[in-house]
């Protein structure tokens, strides 16, 4: 399962689960080099349109990236909580009311396109 | 006075104040010296007009014996930070033209206090790299240079537009941020002061995100005295950052004199890494002499999982990065670069935008936070913080803060490292450490390589603890007498 990550601001663009789902099954966890097909799926996943004659540098790119990662394999974190915050702090509560709003025009001032306050996209729904 | 871009940002304050200068004297001398050194390519939007009139509006203040505590102090500003109304891309094409209807709560704070703008600095596109070399706008280039060549060297990243502007006096001090140790190497390539604060002692509210649960913003400085007046008024609680921390500002420029008698100075023993130069070496043991006259007791503490922490930086940071710099999707701002459909659009936008070591790390970052690999990669590494962060409070029950070297090795060429990732990931390995375990730390100048280059040496305190932090950076810059400053060849 794809879980989002507790300090991001921002959740992945909308239908990355879906991708991930399929991706699951093909590999079962296990730590193995990339290859240019998992590179072509990651790029699509992020949205990233990468050109064929690019997979096989990107390939070793990454693999060299992950091989080095890999040592992290010999640490012993049996017991060991995962970290959730850098600094031990109670995070504050604030009043649920509304503290600023009607900025529409700001919002969408630096939009590429937009409309009467919207923003323009290409066509989704046919 | 002859050359008032020679004033250090406490010696211009004084000076202002005494009314012995005027901040529009000050503005006109700097803006003059961004225009000499054009060439150092350190800011990528220079705003005269808004400088002058800022100055002015702090002159008219000072006349009637007002102002803040900056009041009338010419500061560059990294283009990560938000300013209202002025171009803000954080050097990447994907946010060309992004002009913010809002300003970043650490230079609202600076401009609450009276300080200056006089324009954008330069820095690694998203603050991803370690040489400036990934900005879209092209390379900083060090206003320092080797004793045996010309060659261009790199002022260190992702603030090398900060660091290069200090140190070529092209602004009394800078902002800049830090995610695995952007503020303080590229002070130690320069020959300035760097400090990163406490995860949370700075808003990050206005700061592109990178990576959310290791940047922080800070100052790159002349000295140390000038790094605490900074320090003192870009931090502070903000309710629109929840990470940010409610807890009073001390006076950091009250507590620099007060020495380290009897302060303990931690020496990790695992710091002393394979292959470090010699120089490094000698430098840090020069460090440990000078605390160690100056009343220090030095202790050797071990951090048994520092050699873990750079992959572990090089998982977290990406997977962080992938998530934060989903939202530039060509819809609600910057680049748009249109496709057949919406997915197409998306696609060929982000793939124009982005350059070649962000896409690396998005990729990465979207790889170890896929379904069957998040449990490997993320949260192992998460895993492996922990311990980073137990090393240093197990560290800190024998000592008060660490002596360390800030960066592997002086100010390299421009190109020399930009083909292997992974060579240049390693100049972090001094620094990634406090991010990942959200400590404060500090870069000092401290002496110069064989071939002429300052080198620089760190410390890092306890959670919160700035004021110790700077009181022992403060000792440690007055026993290094640092004063070597790079040759104006520039101006030529």
């Amino acid at each position: 399962m794809f879980r989002p990550n507790p300090y991001m601001g921002q959740v992945c663009l909308a239908d990355l689960r879906l991708v991930c789902l399929s991706f699951q099954n093909q590999n079962k966890g296990t730590l193995m080099s990339v290859d240019q097909d998992t590179v072509r799926r990651i790029a699509r996943l992020a949205r990233i349109a990468v050109r064929d004659d690019e997979l096989p540098a990107l390939a070793g790119e990454l693999n060299s990236i992950l091989d080095w990662v890999e040592q992290l394999g010999e640490v012993d974190t049996n017991d060991v909580e995962p970290m959730t915050s850098a600094v031990a702090v109670t995070m504050k509560m604030r009043e649920d009311v509304i503290t600023s709003g009607n900025h529409q025009k700001d919002v969408t001032a630096n939009a590429p396109q937009s409309e009467d306050g919207f923003y323009v996209v290409p066509r989704v729904v046919e | 006075m002859s050359d008032l871009t020679k004033l250090t940002l406490a010696g211009a304050r004084d000076a202002l104040k005494a009314k012995e200068i005027s901040s529009v004297e000050l503005t006109t001398a700097y803006i003059e010296a961004m225009d000499a050194a054009k060439v150092l390519n350190a800011y990528v939007l220079p705003t005269v007009d808004k400088a002058l009139e800022m100055a002015r509006a702090s002159d008219a203040k000072l006349a009637k014996g007002e102002g803040g505590a900056l009041e009338g102090l010419p500061l560059g500003v990294k283009d990560l930070f938000a300013t209202k109304g002025v171009r803000t891309t954080a050097c990447s094409h994907i946010l060309d033209n992004f002009i913010p209807p809002y300003e970043s709560t650490v230079t609202s704070n600076l401009w609450r206090d009276g300080a200056v703008m006089l324009g954008k600095l330069n820095n690694d596109e998203f603050a991803m790299g370690s040489s400036n070399e990934t900005s879209y706008y092209g390379p900083v280039i060090n206003p320092w240079r080797r004793k045996s060549d010309d060659a261009r060297l790199v002022p260190g990243g992702s603030s090398g537009g900060s660091s290069a502007a200090v140190a070529a006096k092209l602004c009394l001090a800078a902002t800049a941020t830090d995610t695995g140790g952007s503020i303080r190497q590229p002070a130690a390539f320069t020959g300035t002061v760097g400090i990163k604060p406490t995860y949370g002692r700075c808003s990050r509210w206005g700061v592109v995100a990178f990576a959310s649960s290791l940047d922080q913003a800070g100052p790159i400085t002349r000295d140390v005295r000038d790094a605490a007046i900074m320090l003192g008024s870009m931090a502070g609680y903000d309710d629109k950052d929840s990470t940010s921390v409610d807890r009073p500002v001390p006076d950091y420029e009250a507590v620099l004199g007060r020495g380290v008698k009897g302060l303990r100075v931690g020496i990790p023993r695992e710091y002393r890494v394979d292959g470090m130069p010699a120089e490094i070496d000698a430098l840090w043991t020069r460090g440990i002499e000078w605390l160690k006259a100056a009343g220090a007791e030095i202790v050797d503490v071990s951090l048994p999982t520092t050699k873990y922490a750079l992959p572990t930086y090089y998982i977290v940071a990406p997977a962080e990065a992938s998530s934060n710099l989903a939202r530039y999707d060509g819809v609600r701002y910057g680049l748009r670069v249109e496709g057949s459909d919406i997915t197409d659009m998306y696609e060929k936008t982000r793939a124009a935008g982005f350059g070649s070591e962000v896409r690396r790390r998005i990729l990465i970052g979207t790889y170890v936070l896929s379904a069957g690999y998040y449990d490997a990669y993320y949260l192992k590494a998460q895993k492996v913080r922990t311990l980073i962060a137990r090393d240093f409070a197990e560290a800190y029950k024998s000592c008060d803060v660490l002596l360390t070297p800030t960066a592997p090795s002086a100010a390299f060429a421009i190109g020399e490292k930009s083909a292997d990732p992974l060579s240049m990931y390693l100049n972090d390995v001094f620094t990634v450490t406090v991010n990942l375990a959200g400590l404060p730390g500090i870069s000092v100048p401290a002496g110069l390589s064989s071939d002429g280059l300052p080198l620089g040496l760190q410390l890092i305190g306890r959670t919160f603890d700035e004021e110790t932090l700077l009181r022992a950076a403060f000792a440690l810059e007055e026993a290094a007498a640092f004063s070597a400053e790079p040759t104006t060849w520039w101006k030529a």
